[in-house]
């Protein structure tokens, strides 16, 4: 590697020298109106005319080592000639990015050992004098990328000392040829360490990073995100005109087609790129399109920037250049998808536990209560009011549970069905069941059992004041959805509209019937019941619960969704959720799961890394989307 | 071989696509080597109702139009349209947005009830059409490479994707961030995006790609803070035969 010292004059007349045998290509201006100057890649007639400090280009200078219209051969009828194009040019004033672009496009036609000499030819053919950018461009990120800078792929680079003078350093023998006749001016330690200067003033240019995680998680983040909502918010903005492809400097999918001459027996197969965001792309003759909405294919435009070529190259296929960003009309833009997928990823994998703290000698002792009141409900299900011995509240939310003790029978976990907003005693509504529920219904008034709790994380109505609350219950999930029912009843002026929808199996099993006459009676709840199976005396909606979403129209952004039911509910009421558009943060559930202990000891109660006991019962959407054996 | 017989027709149109036809003059002669115009009122006077491919210039503007179009249909292995006015109703579907005795007394006058007209229509709107050459007029380079696919029995290559494409592969300055509303991300290219890279807008004049997402590009209107109501004026220019289409969009908006 040697350096030498010029002064722009000397540099211009050496281009001016060059030009005779290559084409010589380097950054230009254009005025297309007053305000609008626009910078590009071009053939230099004068250079002069040369923009050494360009800011970027519309398109990248990928053009001129693959262009957007290549002729891979020549036929004339069955016999074929190979067509290469390797006439020699140069490429002056390309920035790092743009060097590490063309460095990406050569180990992609490398690929796997099968060679792609059309390109070969042409890039071999190329000579690329490099220079470092002066300014960061709008909405870029080579920070993060680590593009900003380059020490390969270029043959010479040029490095500005003043405005007039510039350093070169040539790196390879086509360099060297260039620069073989140049005089150099001597270079003294002065210039070594104004060079060193301008190094560290071009770098303190490109000091913050864009993405909020380092280029290397983001394989594995995606890997974590293809099913993210986030892409479809994406894919509705999408127009798919095809504009970040065209723009991309690492995008290299091309389309192949013959184009006769007026012979019609001879013409050229060339190559054109292509673009994965137009819908045609994977469309094939018998018409089908495998890759048929906008939100699959914006998905794969980063998954193979940033995954599937990974993989497959060990690179990124982005260079953080920002064209992709500045072409987009809809803003559709790479550091946003990242950093958006990285937060809901964080806030998915991060679930706050709320440590329950139980007052007294033990977490495992129970605090006597008495049954002052019940209710069999229908046949299996029986309604109890407690009051604690001290006359204390049981302090709960809504969505919490209790482990109720009956002594020599057991313990078992029971949800709080009434409010908070009741004051001096709780209630519970219990299935005949298990053992210890089968010995509660057999309690009367005036008995005592052991309770211990409130256990868990309830429904967080501190989040749904003044949104719209729609709750989906089915058969027994009305039980702990109806104690934030009654909350929200009696602090009715501090939330939106209120949706109930209640499905039971048959109508012998509907609870609460006292208080779905007066949820039905009034204004301000919009109330809808349906039963599986029913005889012809039942004149409501017969259907699983799923086929109330129809009758109800919600706002998508400014509803809450709460959803308790058995097991096999939640995925279907799950798929109308999403096609209502509501956000995964605004739906909340109440999961089931084995508890024996209520304080995370235990074990029996863990999906994947999480305590239901601990950190749910309730969980959002996004907390949950993640863990595989949520749902 | 015997040569590929021609014709070329027109109904309500200016028949500039037809002088475009005639423009290729460098090609033209080459083009004569591989088929026979049998046909074509605009450059000769002889007329042969035995052809393989009909070409047609203009829309259906009038029921006694209808007759001749399905006789040219019977007479034609493939039939090809010319134009934006036999491909997507054109500028003549300005009128459908009328009244059209309105349309009639403003045009005729006094003389109207001599002269017929009804909604304008595409051509495919009445007959089957084998493929669309589109564009206001159509491009030389593109009839020809349309023509030489026929003959080669290739599927000509008709892209069904925005102007977006070939305006960034022209380095254009976004049209958008000019200021001005553009229909190129919803019209189908293939004019090499022409007009934006002449500094005007894209005027949609070869309609919308097969599915073109109208929703999306409101947004944009919006972020722009451009006018919806010049977006839909500008579509009225050529795409006017399809308004219903998208009536509820606009109406949503």
């Amino acid at each position: 590697m040697t350096k030498i010292l010029l002064t722009i004059r000397t540099l211009n007349e050496l281009i001016k020298n060059w030009s005779k045998e290559n084409k010589v290509i380097a950054p230009l201006k254009k005025y297309e109106t007053i305000e609008h100057k626009k910078y590009y890649f071009d053939e230099v007639k004068n250079p002069e005319d040369i923009e050494w400090n360009y800011i970027t280009t519309i398109r990248p200078p990928k053009e001129y080592v693959y262009p957007h219209q290549q002729t891979l051969l020549k036929y004339k009828e069955n016999q074929i000639q190979l067509t290469f194009d390797n006439s020699p040019q140069i490429l002056i004033g390309l920035h790092p990015c743009d060097i590490h672009s063309i460095n990406l496009l050569e180990v992609s036609f490398k690929g796997e050992g099968n060679i792609d000499r059309n390109y070969f030819e042409k890039r071999n053919a190329t000579t690329i004098i490099g220079m470092d950018c002066k300014t960061k461009c709008d909405k870029s990120f080579c920070v993060s990328m680590g593009t900003y800078k380059i020490s390969e792929g270029y043959d010479a680079y040029i490095r500005f000392i003043e405005n007039d003078i510039l350093l070169i350093e040539i790196k390879t023998e086509k360099g060297e040829k260039l620069f073989k006749n140049a005089q150099s001016e001597l270079i003294n330690n002065k210039i070594i360490s104004k060079e060193q200067k301008v190094i560290e003033e071009r770098n303190k240019l490109f000091t913050e990073s864009e993405f909020t995680l380092t280029k290397n998680e983001i394989p594995t983040l995606l890997e974590k995100s293809y099913n993210s909502l986030l892409w479809k918010d994406i894919g509705q903005k999408c127009l798919s005109c095809g504009s970040c492809n065209i723009v991309c400097p690492t995008c290299f999918c091309f389309d192949v087609r013959d184009e006769n001459d007026l012979t019609i027996t001879s013409g050229e197969r060339k190559r054109y790129w292509d673009a994965c965001q137009l819908k045609d792309f994977t469309r094939v003759a018998g018409n089908e399109v495998f890759r048929k909405t906008r939100e699959g294919r914006n998905r794969h435009r980063i998954f193979r920037k940033f995954k599937y070529l990974f993989d497959r190259y060990d690179n990124f296929y982005c260079i953080g250049c920002g064209r992709c960003n500045r072409a987009c009309l809809a803003e559709i833009n790479i550091v946003n998808i990242i950093n958006d997928l990285y937060k809901e990823y964080k806030e998915t994998k991060t679930i706050k536990p709320v440590p329950f703290v139980v007052k007294g000698e033990s977490i495992y002792e129970p605090k006597l209560a008495k049954i002052v009141k019940m209710e069999q409900f229908t046949e299996k299900e029986k309604w109890f009011e407690f009051v604690f011995e001290d006359g204390s509240d049981l302090g709960h939310m809504p969505g919490q549970f209790v482990s109720v003790s009956v002594f020599g029978v057991g313990e078992a976990p029971i949800s709080i069905t009434s409010s908070p907003t009741k004051k001096g005693s709780f209630e519970l509504c219990l299935r005949k069941i298990g053992n210890v529920t089968e010995k509660l219904h057999q309690l009367k008034v005036g008995d005592k059992v052991g309770i211990r709790g409130p256990f868990g994380r309830g429904f967080p109505y501190n989040k749904m004041y003044h949104k719209d609350i729609l709750f989906v219950c089915g058969g027994l999930g009305l039980i702990p959805a109806r104690s934030l029912i009654n909350y929200i009843l009696d602090n009715r002026n501090q939330f939106g509209k209120m949706i109930i929808l209640y499905g039971c199996k048959t109508p012998e099993e509907i609870l609460y019937r006292n208080e779905i006459k007066m949820w039905e009676s009034r204004d301000d709840v919009e109330f809808h019941i349906t039963v599986d199976k029913a005889d012809e005396n039942w004149k409501g909606n017969k259907g699983v619960i799923t086929t109330l979403f129809s009758k109800i129209k919600i706002n998508p952004l400014n509803t809450v969704a709460v959803i308790v039911g058995p097991p096999i509910m939640y995925k279907f009421v799950m798929m109308e959720l999403f096609a209502k558009n509501i956000l995964h943060d605004n739906i909340y559930m109440s999961l089931e799961r084995r508890m024996k202990c209520g304080v995370g000891k235990c074990g029996h109660c863990q999906i994947n890394g999480v305590y239901v006991c601990q950190e749910g019962p309730v969980f959002s959407y996004s907390e949950i989307k993640n863990l595989e054996e949520a749902i | 071989m015997s040569k590929v017989r021609v014709a070329f027709f027109d109904f309500a149109c200016c028949e500039g696509c037809q002088l475009n036809v005639l423009n290729c003059e460098d090609k033209l002669l080459d083009i004569l080597n591989n088929i026979e115009i049998v046909n074509f009122r605009e450059a000769m006077s002889e007329a042969s109702d035995n052809y393989d491919i009909a070409f047609i210039e203009g829309s259906i503007t009038r029921e006694c139009d209808i007759p001749r179009l399905k006789k040219i249909r019977e007479n034609a292995k493939i039939l090809i349209t010319l134009g934006s006015c036999s491909s997507i109703g054109g500028v003549n579907a300005i009128k459908n947005n009328f009244d059209l005795e309105d349309v009639r007394n403003e045009v005729y006058g006094n003389q109207k009830d001599y002269f017929e007209t009804t909604l304008a229509r595409p051509i495919d709107a009445v007959v089957k059409v084998d493929y669309k050459i589109y564009g206001c007029p159509i491009h030389r380079e593109e009839f020809v490479r349309i023509i030489t696919s026929l003959l080669a029995g290739q599927q000509p290559y008709i892209p069904n994707h925005p102007v977006c494409v070939e305006c960034k592969l022209k380095d254009n300055f976004c049209v958008f961030d000019k200021g001005m509303t553009c229909l190129g991300p919803l019209t189908r290219a293939g004019c090499g995006a022409r007009c934006p890279s002449e500094g005007n807008y894209c005027v949609g004049c070869r309609g919308m790609v097969d599915e073109p997402e109208v929703n999306a590009h409101f947004d944009i209107l919006k972020k722009y803070n451009l006018s919806i109501d010049d977006i839909k004026n500008k579509f009225e220019i050529y795409y006017s035969y399809y308004r219903k289409k998208f009536e509820n969009i606009y109406n949503a908006r």
